[in-house]
């Protein structure tokens, strides 16, 4: 009897595991399966909007294939805010009809009401690479004093996309120091050709955001026409994180850092601050008696270590 | 029609970019690195390559000797990268790239550009 009980057992076990083990299965072969049409249809939608893109006759757009299918509006959304960071030009008025004959705006902006946190972030900073109408801005504005830095900080972005106009207004009347990623995310739109913003009178600002945002774009283009306003901001500015930003600027664009203003604000420096500096120094390939006269005395072993490596890995390269 | 090979990891650039050369008229292949690419420009005759990414060129494991035989100016290559330093963009020019194009790209430029005819040398 005991045998019968413990075999039946033991096939009830076997069939539960291999149940369960078939459930498993199917189910990783539906996501695989569901993964790989999505991507393929993501693949479908860029090919279709940048066709769209190159070939713009102002003809009036039709709804987009598969579109009425479950999650294909996320990925359309996905795809045209990918296809809107990387392009700039006049495709405006291309992706503003692909929108409205999908209801991508407000597919997107109930998505963005709907969700919590990050996922609402994440919906804003699609709307935020899309342009989106002034009606959708004012409604994101509720989302400006949220708790959560990057929901705010999206909000504000989209209504900077929505009014490029105001754009200067927003950015400085915004009550948050911007991290370096969010001013590189203003940077990626004003490489779009986006914003209506000159570099020099963002360096003179006294607002710290536009101040910031100015000398990111010294950086990031080698504006060496404005080494003037950097030393004036190195000079006489009260604001540490501008100064040290100016120096950093200053490094970058591989000019002359042993004048005796950098100097001065390189030793009124905390030490974490100073090696940040000399590393940096050293990455941009100055040479070992600059970074000599601006380490501090205990650090001197470290850089010159450092300078040899980076010398020797240049050597190598080339 | 022009042959242009593609190299750069399967995404919205890689996507865009074959969407705008074969708008052009070309016949596009897409690989996924330059390993590959290397390969294909062995076998194949490619009129122009396009590198997504300046990465590639700054490891010193790939030169373009690698994708064009010495001396020859095809196939043309061009890359296509988020950098916009003077010194980036001299650095690749002085390796042998044709043309650096930044992101973010005219796309109806870029066309123009990826279907424009090969130059063929003095």
């Amino acid at each position: 009897m005991m045998t019968v009980i413990y075999i039946v057992y033991s096939a009830v076990c076997f069939a539960v595991a291999a149940a369960l083990l078939v459930v498993a299965l199917h189910r990783a072969c539906k996501a695989r399966i569901a993964a790989r049409s999505e991507r393929l249809l993501a693949q479908r939608y860029v090919r279709m909007i940048t066709a769209l893109l190159i070939s713009d006759e102002g003809a009036p757009m039709s709804r987009f294939a598969f579109c009425g299918r479950r999650g294909a509006k996320s990925v359309l959304a996905r795809a045209l805010a990918s296809v809107s960071r990387s392009t700039c030009g006049d495709g405006c008025g291309v992706v503003r009809r692909i929108m409205a004959a999908n209801g991508v705006e407000g597919w997107l902006l109930g998505r963005a009401r709907r969700s919590r946190g990050y996922g609402r972030a994440r919906y804003l900073s699609m709307l935020a690479s899309l342009p989106v109408s002034v009606s959708t801005a004012n409604f994101v504005g509720r989302y400006a004093g949220s708790r959560n830095r990057h929901i705010r900080f999206w909000a504000m972005m989209v209504r900077v996309v929505a009014d490029p106009a105001a754009a200067l207004y927003v950015l400085s009347t915004y009550p948050h120091r911007f991290t370096a990623y969010e001013t590189a995310a203003i940077t990626a739109v004003l490489r779009r050709g986006l914003l209506p913003l000159a570099c020099y009178p963002l360096l003179t600002s006294p607002s710290h955001n536009l101040k910031a945002l100015g000398l990111n774009i010294v950086r990031m283009f080698g504006m060496a026409d404005a080494e003037r306003f950097l030393m004036d901001i190195i000079s006489d500015d009260a604001d540490r994180d501008d100064v040290r930003e100016a120096i950093f600027a200053v490094a970058a664009m591989h000019l002359p850092v042993t004048r005796g203003e950098i100097v001065a604000r390189v030793r009124g420096m905390s030490l974490s601050e100073r090696r940040s500096l000399c590393r940096r120094l050293a990455c941009e390939g100055y040479s070992a008696s600059v970074i000599m006269r601006l380490a501090a005395n205990r650090d001197r072993h470290y850089m010159e270590t450092l300078v040899a490596s980076y010398k020797r890995s240049l050597v190598c390269c080339g | 029609m022009r042959q242009v090979l593609i190299v750069g990891d399967s995404g919205v650039p890689r996507d865009m970019v074959a969407a705008a050369a074969e708008c052009a008229g070309c016949a596009v292949v897409c690989v996924d690195d330059m390993a590959q690419a290397a390969a294909d420009c062995k076998r194949g005759r490619f009129d122009r390559v396009v590198v997504i990414g300046s990465a590639p060129f700054f490891d010193g494991r790939m030169s373009v000797g690698q994708l064009r035989p010495c001396g020859l100016q095809r196939p043309e290559l061009y890359v296509i990268g988020w950098h916009q330093s003077e010194h980036t963009v001299l650095g690749l020019l002085e390796f042998g790239v044709n043309q650096y194009i930044a992101f973010p790209v005219n796309l109806r430029r870029l066309c123009r550009k990826i279907g424009a005819p090969i130059f063929r040398g003095i």
